[in-house]
């Protein structure tokens, strides 16, 4: 059986005949049809394209594999950024069944006698505790320190001066407040601190909770401020008071006997009266003043260890900024984004506080900042240096250059 | 001529519609205007019916569509690519149906062939040809597709390299050892 059937000069279809097959419309939908649906039918086909699949589900696999134990390894709530520039603490040993007072210039703090329990809640009755302790005066502290400011459970952040930080020891093994008993403390501030109340950073709650009033007295001596103002004006002319003797007002010499003219003993009061109210506008003058510029002592108990701000909760009307990290072909920094809570931060002077950079989970980052004022944007790039700049309630787009190794000229974009 | 055959100003200008084409597929249209009809009796050739041509043609161009982002200009017309399409089109549709080739020649092909490959004189041309068909029975499809390329399509050896993705120095020696292969065959005597 012949393998080919040869044909030698064939009739083959004319122009016509073919043009009967010619339709482009349908070879047009055919390939919608099959683009449509083709890397599914490849898949079933093609190797290449399966490998492909394999491919993502794994490269998306180990992704989240990463995203999860980035999670699990989440960051400490407090994290301090640069662990050498961290606000030291001040250290001071004591007595256990006997407690102590301890004074600074702003801030004193007094332990009662038998006040420590070890983590397990046993009392400690004798030994040596060492009490550390340190003032956060600012923002930038909250800063270094990797304080987060924010309220539990809502938008609110603390604006906070100062925040007072509280530990125990027993040797190396951190202790805790008997139940019951608490630390007496006094912070002494100025007379304008006398709008703030006392707040608890809660590390199991997540954020800055409300704790307690605090007691307030205004340090400063009226008395010593009495006397050192010219004596008070006495009355010289005539009264029947029995204020000033009847004959000190009568007229010397000649015509003494004579009767006090009803004029002159009203001139001598209205002079009184005058210098008077002088005397007493300058006494309250020189009250106010000194209330002004005397410290306040506020008082409170801190009935466990951590940190305590006097504050205020600041709730200003904010607009929120979107963030993204580039580099200097503008091509965004993936994976370093997920982190960017840890990365930018907002300082507004007038606010006093540090916000964090948010984070939706979905890509998107935004910075929240005060309608008003200027601000500083901090970056802070792992292992790397911090960059800063200013940015004013117009600004729409900001740079802050900060470089990590040999990766220089990474960019913040504020829009 | 065929549309392989163009000038350098034809083929620049057809790649300009391929780029065209590249970009939105729905502007493949001239270029299927252009082809079909060579691409159709490339194929009916080879097939011998016309509603088959017809199914398979569509195929080539559906797939050369669907690749179109893939080609890369390379200095040859269009048409070499949509030729290999065709081919292997054709060679898929012998694989799976196991049906008998068809090969159409042309009687000038044939005589050229022919000078070619017999160079035994005295016999009668009628019977020359027929001894050369039947020794192109027994050579296998790949060669019996160079022979049709180069006699009966008359396509140079670059085309042909192209349309076969082989080196056009390869496409000339496959072609001489076929020939070599029928002259052999051919001075044997007939049984």
């Amino acid at each position: 059986m012949p393998k080919y059937k040869i044909h030698i000069d064939p009739k083959l279809p004319g122009p016509e005949q073919i043009a009967r097959h010619k339709d482009f419309k349908k070879l047009y939908g055919d390939y919608q049809t099959a683009t449509r649906f083709r890397f599914w039918r490849e898949l079933r086909t093609n190797p290449r394209y399966f490998a492909t699949l394999v491919m993502i589900v794994a490269v998306g696999a180990l992704v989240w594999q990463a995203f999860q134990s980035d999670e699990k390894k989440a960051k400490p709530f407090i994290n301090p950024p640069f662990a050498v520039q961290n606000i030291p603490y001040q250290e001071v040993l004591l007595d256990a069944e006997t407690g102590k007072d301890i004074k600074m210039d702003l801030l004193q703090i007094k332990v009662p006698p038998l006040a420590w329990a070890d983590s397990s809640g046993e009392a400690i009755n004798e030994g040596e505790i060492r009490l550390a302790y340190r003032v956060l005066k600012d923002p930038a502290d909250f800063f270094m320190a990797g304080l987060p400011m924010h309220f539990v459970g809502s938008e609110k952040y603390l604006e906070a001066s100062p925040v007072i930080e509280l530990r125990a020891y027993r040797g190396e093994e951190s202790i805790q407040l008997r139940k019951g008993v608490a630390v007496n403390m006094a912070f002494d501030g100025s007379s304008k601190d006398s709008v703030l109340s006392v707040f608890y950073l809660s590390e199991r709650e997540k954020g800055w909770a409300a704790w307690q009033e605090p007691e307030r007295e205004l340090l400063f001596d009226e008395e010593a401020i009495l006397a050192s103002l010219p004596n008070k004006p006495r009355l010289r002319s005539i009264r029947s008071d029995g204020e000033v003797p009847l004959d000190e007002l009568r007229p010397k010499g000649v015509g003494a006997s004579a009767p006090v003219a009803q004029g002159s003993s009203n001139a001598d009061e209205n002079d009184y009266r005058r210098r008077l109210a002088d005397w007493e506008h300058m006494r309250d003058a020189a009250l106010a003043a000194a209330r002004d510029s005397a410290a306040l002592r506020m008082r409170f108990q801190a009935s466990r260890l951590g940190y305590f701000g006097l504050g205020e909760i600041f709730d200003a009307e904010v607009s929120k900024h979107k963030i993204k990290l580039v580099n200097q072909q503008g091509k965004r920094i993936g994976p370093k984004l997920h982190k960017a809570d840890e990365t930018v931060y907002l300082y507004e002077p007038g606010v006093s506080t540090l916000r964090p950079c948010r984070y939706n989970g979905e890509g998107k980052h935004w910075i929240e900042r005060s309608t008003e004022g200027e601000a500083m944007l901090w970056m802070r790039l792992p292992d790397g240096q911090m960059g800063v700049t200013m940015i004013y309630p117009d600004t729409e787009e900001a740079t802050v250059k900060a470089s990590v190794g040999n990766r220089e000229g990474l960019l913040l974009l504020v829009k | 001529l065929p549309a392989y055959h163009q000038t350098k100003s034809q083929i620049q200008q057809e790649q300009n519609e391929i780029l065209a084409a590249q970009r939105d597929p729905k502007r493949f249209g001239p270029v299927y205007e252009r082809y079909y009809d060579q691409i159709f009796l490339f194929i009916i050739k080879r097939t011998g019916e016309e509603m088959l041509a017809a199914d398979l043609c569509s195929q080539v161009f559906l797939k050369a569509m669907l690749n179109l982002k893939k080609y890369r200009f390379k200095g040859l017309p269009f048409s070499a690519w949509l030729y290999r399409i065709a081919i292997n089109e054709v060679n898929q549709y012998f694989r799976d149906n196991k049906a008998t080739r068809h090969i159409s020649l042309e009687s000038s092909g044939l005589m050229h062939m022919l000078e070619e490959v017999d160079e035994r004189e005295g016999e009668p041309e009628q019977a020359q040809i027929a001894h050369m068909l039947r020794t192109l029975q027994g050579l296998k499809p790949d060669d019996i597709q160079l022979i049709e390329l180069r006699y009966f399509e008359r396509l140079r050896f670059k085309e042909i390299a192209a349309i076969l993705h082989i080196t056009e120095n390869n496409a000339k020696v496959r072609l001489s050892r076929i020939l070599k292969r029928m002259r052999k065959k051919m001075e044997q005597p007939t049984g």
